[in-house]
């Protein structure tokens, strides 16, 4: 039977499901070039015309002499104004439409020269979907690294970073309550232990292994017999952030592995005695044989004895 | 107070020490206390079982009608500057487990994690510490195999007492030298050019035991009962890490990184014999059962970056390591004289953007990752003609692989755009397979290929569209001539959207919306057969996979907040199961070997998670939260025909898992805080295996539920400064 025949399941439209495709990415062009922008909406990240003279870091705070429950201003982050351009107009307006709120380019001007976390930034994964620093970071916060604050009621024990991270990533969240999860809402790991929220994920040196590897040496080798995705990567058997299957699994044993590997009769039908071959697979035979692989083939990362990695 | 104890509290002292002589040091801290007590219902309240709970949060004294702790559950200090500059900040979380007062004080300080964040002009010292432990459910129901009948050859020799967890201690730290603050004034020309000095380093060490499953050859056992077992085993890991980094800007031209890191790796737990088994009729060998291997590892790199103002912005980089075994050697290793056995692996990207016009502008990437595994082949363990063990399976000795795409942006405003972007992946696999005048398998029917070609080209946007509405979403299509997988699509579509929606009302809602999805298929694969005449059935993969969710935040009237999040995930991934007369390795030699299709397998996995509750702040001084979780889980074969019906029951898993938390808090005074809660946890395992003749998987009931009450008290440094 071929993948093309109904199984006797109900399958959607291929037509359907590709319309529905396009339309939605026509769509999303269409308010993109069409939309009007609610200018009052959003910080404006743009200097203010007319505004040239520097007011001083005084008079800004003779208004905001607390910014979020702190002193505005720490002394490492110099003076209001190099971050919010002059303050001249909005002083005189007190309209914030005529200040300035710091962009990422503006952060990026002192804090990338010295940090090589933030190398790949300009082609990174947050800035190409439209983050600013100012998302994660405030700038008036006294928190370790300025960390906004967002506290998950799904994650009490989390740490920072993961409360920040899920606060937008919720599918990621929902994921690591699954049964089987790195323990990241335990508080024991962070999301930035795995990974790097400046960095472009697409490019990040080292191999599909070499991430996962710096925690699990004992899964990385070198092996005398090796499973081939052990050595090209983690993820096509394992999903990081959580399944309903133990050890992280993607798909549940035995279909993660038959789905990829024949199983010979020879063997795998030999319960007691030997079945013929080409015997149905029967209750006995399917409990033994086809249930974890991994129950004979324990050494499925690799090993140093066996090529069929039984131990 | 324990060694342990006494020490952090000298470090913690000697750091505190410089700064108390700051005159102008001002010190914000808080702290909770918490007492805890715990109810775990049958039948998992034994010490000496991992309970579903037990996972993630080891309770010590489980057994006992009511395990009890009290320890400190956080605590922050801050010391800060003028206007408020943080010089020193100190975190510390013991979030599930503390100071036991029933059960084993062996480990009281699980689940731990400590930072400190040191400010001195010109220095940035973060240093971190993390006890943690995972347990793992027991594979089989008991040491015995119970519920396995008679004449299984499962033979676990593993106690009933053994738990199978691990246990990470780990502390580390990066001190990063900013030698402009350093050296100012004199050495600003220095470090104009080297800004950044770093250093960092990582000690961590692991014990705890595993349940090995492993299976012996038929020349290795005697009976039935002796070839296929589980036997307990030690684990006993030490890694350490040391490395250092340069941050260059020679000129200001560009910003060049420079690191180097070390590791070392030693599992010092003994690896077992196969002729260390005490079992009757065993022969004895040199064969090692699941021996891990010592390793070291180098990696150097190179990073490069440049940026064009606004304009445009380039980086590269390059990166090399070595992995290599180190130490111990097994027996057949060194009869082999595979002594240099080591990985070494080659990595460089390269990335950039550039505007073209105001609005518009690209960029693009490439990935170029080099595995090479080149190991001495011509030795026993691999040569057929010069004995047993011999290489079956074909073996990755190098690996290539090539990433790169680039993108088309039209960003007409900073909040909306629209980009069409390709990205492909090529994979190049150096396989070797053995003489084929053995028993080997053949490239004709393996199962992994040397080329895999992977392309897409997608559409992604990101707008802000009214007020308080923003979307982003990227859809795309999937080619891949060449499959080194199965599981590698040759054909698919994928999605993935996000929206929001913050309505500006006096009653905030925020609402956000979100999912993504893959459907697509592998229809080049075929199960192949070297006699001719023998049929060559195509194994056909199918898989729609997507998740989808919505969350939100209500606040109906001022003291009430409401919250809630919906979760869905489904995969169906449909395949043919593939069965042969005999295993693969027997052709052409040996025998012919003939593929045949079994009944074709529907694997489906569903998952849900549901969240919802609020927070009320009864007075000024007190607020109460409530949260109800349900997670489920439903993982099966679907389909109705022979194969799936045998196989469904004996490989699924459902289960539901729900909590309630409740919490009450209340300021006695500024900075005195007391505050109760009470967590009720219940999983609920659904699974009903019929117990059959050698089965693996019979009925072992996990359920599990408990009970948490918590009284603690949180004090600040307000308590201090009252007025």
């Amino acid at each position: 039977m071929t993948a093309g025949t109904d199984r006797g399941r109900p399958r959607s439209s291929k037509r359907g499901r590709a319309a529905l495709l396009g339309l939605s990415a026509l769509a999303v062009a269409c308010a993109t070039v069409l939309a009007p922008i609610p200018a009052q909406r959003f910080h404006r990240t743009t200097a203010v015309k007319g505004a040239v003279e520097h007011v001083g870091a005084d008079e800004c705070t003779a208004c905001h002499d607390q910014v979020e429950g702190h002193a505005p201003i720490a002394a490492y982050h110099g003076d209001c104004e190099s971050c919010h351009g002059p303050g001249e107009r909005h002083a005189e307006s007190e309209d914030v439409a005529d200040i300035r709120f710091p962009s990422s380019e503006d952060c990026l001007a002192c804090h990338e020269a010295s940090r090589t976390t933030h190398l790949s930034w300009s082609t990174g994964e947050h800035e190409r979907s439209g983050v600013m620093c100012s998302d994660c970071h405030n700038p008036h916060s006294r928190e370790p690294h300025l960390l906004r604050q967002p506290r998950q009621v799904n994650f009490p024990h989390a740490d920072a970073d993961t409360q920040l991270c899920v606060s937008c990533h919720a599918d990621v969240a929902s994921r690591l309550s699954l049964p089987s999860h790195h323990p990241v809402r335990e508080g024991m790991l962070s999301c930035t232990d795995c990974h790097a929220p400046h960095g472009d994920r697409r490019t990040a040196l080292g191999g599909g292994t070499a991430l996962c590897s710096g925690c699990h040496q004992d899964h990385a080798g070198p092996w005398v017999f090796e499973h081939a995705p052990v050595a090209e990567d983690c993820t096509l058997c394992h999903n990081p952030h959580g399944t309903a299957t133990v050890n992280l699994l993607d798909t549940n044993q035995p279909a993660l592995c038959l789905s990829c590997h024949s199983t010979p009769d020879s063997w795998h039908l030999r319960v007691g005695a030997a079945l013929p071959v080409g015997s149905p697979i029967n209750g006995t035979v399917a409990s033994a044989f086809y249930t974890r692989c991994t129950d004979c083939h324990g050494a499925i990362h690799g090993s140093y004895e066996d090529p069929h990695l039984r131990k | 107070m324990t060694r342990s104890m006494r020490s952090g509290a000298t470090v913690i002292a000697m750091w505190l020490l410089p700064f108390s002589a700051l005159a102008d040091v001002e010190a914000k801290w808080s702290t909770s206390v918490e007492a805890v007590v715990k109810d775990f219902e049958s039948p998992v309240n034994d010490d000496d079982a991992t309970g579903f709970f037990d996972l993630y949060e080891f309770t010590s004294g489980k057994s006992y009608t009511n395990p009890f702790q009290l320890g400190i559950s956080d605590l922050d200090l801050d010391l800060l500057g003028a206007q408020e500059t943080p010089l020193m900040q100190f975190r510390f979380q013991s979030p599930t487990s503390n100071l036991s007062l029933t059960g084993s004080n062996e480990t009281p300080f699980l689940n731990q994690r400590a930072d400190l964040f040191m400010r001195p002009e010109g220095v940035l010292l973060d240093l971190d510490y993390r006890r943690m432990r995972t347990d793992e459910l027991r594979l089989f129901p008991n040491p015995s195999g119970i519920g396995t009948e008679t004449a299984s050859r499962f033979n676990d020799d593993t106690s009933a007492g053994d738990r199978f967890y691990t246990q990470r201690t780990r502390v580390g730290g990066a001190m990063r030298l900013r030698l402009g603050e350093l050296l100012e004034p004199r050495g600003q020309p220095l470090a104009e050019n080297l800004p950044e000095i770093s250093l960092r380093g990582r000690y961590e060490k692991r014990d705890g035991q595993r349940q090995f499953r492993y299976m012996l050859d038929s020349n290795d056992w005697s009976s039935p009962t002796s070839s296929w077992r589980a036997r307990t085993s030690k684990l006993d890991q030490r890694v350490g890490n040391a490395g250092a980094g340069l941050v260059l800007t020679p000129g200001g031209l560009f910003t060049l990184s420079l690191d180097i890191d070390g590791e070392s790796f030693r599992e010092n737990a003994p690896a077992y014999r196969v002729n260390q088994i005490a079992d009757p009729g065993v022969i004895p060998s040199t064969a090692t059962v699941n021996f891990i291997p010592d390793t070291d590892r180098i990696t150097g790199s190179a990073q490069l970056q440049r940026r064009f103002g606004e304009r445009a912005a380039l980086y590269g980089g390059f990166q090399g390591t070595s992995l290599k075994q180190v130490g111990n050697f097994t027996p057949n290793q060194l009869a082999a004289g595979l002594r240099d056995n080591a990985v070494r692996s080659y990595s460089a990207n390269a990335g950039g953007n550039l505007m073209i016009v105001r609005g518009v502008s690209a960029n693009a990437f490439f990935k170029y990752d080099n595995r090479d595994n080149r190991i001495q082949r011509n030795t026993m363990l691999f040569n057929p003609s010069t004995g047993d063990p011999n290489q079956t399976s074909p073996f990755l000795e190098a690996l290539e692989e090539l990433e790169a795409g680039g993108e088309l942006v039209y960003r007409p405003q900073s909040t909306h755009l629209v980009a069409l972007g390709y990205r492909g992946r090529w994979v190049n696999r150096d396989l070797d397979f053995a003489d084929p005048t053995g028993q080997v398998i053949l490239p004709t029917n393996t199962v992994i290929r040397d080329d895999s070609n992977i392309q897409q080209l997608y559409l992604r946007g990101r707008a802000r569209l009214l007020r308080g509405l923003g979307m982003s979403a990227e859809a795309g299509y999937q080619s891949a001539p060449n499959t080194g997988y199965i599981r590698e699509l040759t054909q698919a579509y994928y999605f993935s959207f996000r929206g929001t929606y913050s309505a500006p009302t006096s009653h905030p809602l925020d609402f956000a919306l979100f999912g993504n999805g893959e459907f697509g298929k592998n229809t080049d694969f075929q199960q192949r057969s070297e006699a001719p005449g023998f049929s060559n059935p195509n194994r056909d993969f199918q898989r729609s996979n997507y998740s989808y969710g919505v969350t939100a935040t209500y606040m109906p009237r001022k003291p009430l907040t409401l919250f809630s999040s919906f979760f869905q995930h489904r995969d169906a991934q449909m395949f043919d199961l593939v069965r042969s007369n005999a295993v693969r390795y027997l052709e052409p030699t040996a025998a012919a070997v003939s593929f045949f299709k079994d009944n074709p397998l529907d694997y489906r996995a569903d998952l849900t998670n549901v969240l919802f509750g609020g927070t009320y702040q009864i007075s000024e001084r007190t607020e109460a939260t409530i949260s109800y979780s349900y997670t489920h889980s439903n993982s099966h074969f679907e389909g109705n025909n022979a194969t799936s019906n045998t196989l469904r029951d004996a490989s699924k898993i459902l289960s539901d898992i729900h909590s309630v938390d409740a919490r009450v808090g209340h300021w006695l005074a500024d900075g005195l805080r007391v505050y109760v809660g009470y967590r009720f946890d219940d999983y609920l395992d659904h699974t009903t295996v019929p117990a059959g003749t050698d089965s693996v998987a019979t009925t072992f009931d996990r359920s599990t539920r408990q009970h948490t009450g918590t009284l603690g008290v949180t004090l600040t440094s307000a308590l201090l400064h009252r007025p």
